[in-house]
Parts: structure tokens; C-alpha cells; sequence
């Protein structure tokens, strides 16, 4: 989450402690140059799913729809399924990572090499703090 | 993951070494209405799914994460049945 430029950054209390504090964030979209680059994306979660027969490194995770946003919190793209892994509830603003990163988090957390998740949620967003003009924006 | 719809079954018998054993079951694209959408795609089953199921896919490197595709040439997996969908709004 290093190493392009920002366009504004995250608060959030309920963050998974493998991000650390005060993530960057860039908007989910095609235009984006670096789409490429493993980032974090913002969602609101919009339903959840239930399954009760899944890959048995997903049981007792909870699956929730979430729907991509952008950096003004608008909808952008089609909703995907993540795992929940910080307890998000519908309605919420939640940060996720995408791709073979998304099994991190639960791989760490229960041990188990192979998590087969490509949506995780790691993040519960309470403020977003965007830039505009130099001016720091709170939302 | 994707939210799809198993519409079919693929048999090949001449395949990569890595998918012998594998089922490969075609995945329509569905809507959060459950209406189908038109594109689909070919996803090795670890869950045992059958034909009118709705299920979870996973896309990309993650497919791989899997007891039955690990290090296998694989892109996509089915890793979950769904049973029921709750949409918010």
C-alpha cells in the first residue's frame, strides 16, 4: 500500500493489525493506472450470505456482499462477496484487499495455509479524510 | 468472490495433468436479483456443486488456495454453496 500517490487516508479503530494505522487508499475503477498494484478499495456492505457448505478454511467465517466505492462514496463496479474478517455489519463503510492477499488475514489468524478468499474485509472505515486542492476534506 | 449459477458441466478428457480428478462445472454470472447475466465461466468444483446451485467463485491466484487445486493450473474455484442471500437495500 506503498508507493503510489495518495488520494486521501482512512481512520478507522476496527482495522485489522496487519495493515496498521491510517491506510492510503485509491479508487476501484478502470481508469486507475495502477490497477495492477494490490490495493485496498473501499465497499459498504450491502447483505450477507449464508453457506453452509464451503472450503472447510471458511468455516465460521461470515461471507458478506459488499458493494465497491469510490473515494466521494459512491457506488462503482458490481458488488463481489468478501470474508468478513473484523466483524462489518450491512450498512457499514468497510475497507477490503482484493486477490491471493485476501487469504492473509485468515491465514494468520487460524493458521491454515490455504484460504481460498479473493475479497477480505479488513477494515471498518469511520472517517475518510480527502484532499482536494491541498485542503484536507473530512467526509 | 463471484456470485454465479452452475449451468452445466464440462468434460475433457484430454486435460493438463493437474486437472485429472477435477470437475468442471460452467458458471453463469448472476445478479444480486439472481437474474443471470450474460457472461459465464469455467471453475473447478472443490465443493461438490450441482447444476441450478448458486455458489461463490473464486477468481485468480486465490483459486489455487484450495486442498484439491493447490499448485494446480487453476483460475477459478468453486469454494462455497449458497444457501441463502440477504440484501440490505
Amino acid at each position: 500500500m506503498k508507493g503510489f500517490s495518495n488520494q486521501g487516508k482512512v481512520v478507522s479503530k476496527k482495522l485489522n493489525n496487519l495493515l496498521g494505522s491510517g491506510a492510503t487508499f485509491l479508487n476501484r475503477g478502470q481508469n486507475n493506472p495502477n490497477s495492477s498494484i494490490v490495493k485496498v478499495y473501499f465497499g459498504k456492505v450491502i447483505g450477507a450470505i449464508w453457506a453452509t457448505q464451503k472450503d472447510a478454511s471458511l468455516v465460521g467465517e461470515t461471507l458478506q456482499l459488499v458493494q465497491p466505492l469510490d473515494a466521494a462514496k459512491k457506488p462503482s463496479g458490481s458488488p463481489i462477496a468478501a470474508v468478513n474478517s473484523v466483524g462489518a455489519g450491512a450498512g457499514e463503510t468497510v475497507m477490503f484487499v482484493t486477490s491471493s492477499e485476501a487469504a492473509i488475514p485468515i491465514r494468520s489468524r487460524k493458521q491454515m495455509s490455504l484460504v481460498p478468499t479473493d475479497a477480505t474485509i479488513v477494515g471498518i472505515v469511520d472517517r475518510i479524510d480527502v484532499v482536494v486542492d491541498s485542503v484536507i476534506v473530512l467526509k | 468472490m463471484i456470485l454465479g449459477k452452475v449451468i452445466g458441466t464440462i468434460w475433457a478428457t484430454r486435460k493438463d495433468e493437474g486437472l485429472v480428478g477435477m470437475k468442471l462445472q460452467l458458471v453463469r454470472h448472476i445478479g444480486l436479483d439472481g437474474q443471470s447475466k450474460e457472461s459465464f465461466l469455467v471453475a473447478v468444483d472443490s465443493v461438490g456443486a450441482g447444476v441450478g446451485e448458486t455458489v461463490l467463485v473464486a477468481t485468480g491466484s486465490s483459486a489455487r488456495l484450495t486442498e484439491l487445486t493447490k499448485n494446480k493450473p487453476v483460475d477459478a474455484v468453486i469454494m462455497a454453496i449458497v444457501d441463502k442471500l440477504d440484501v440490505a437495500e
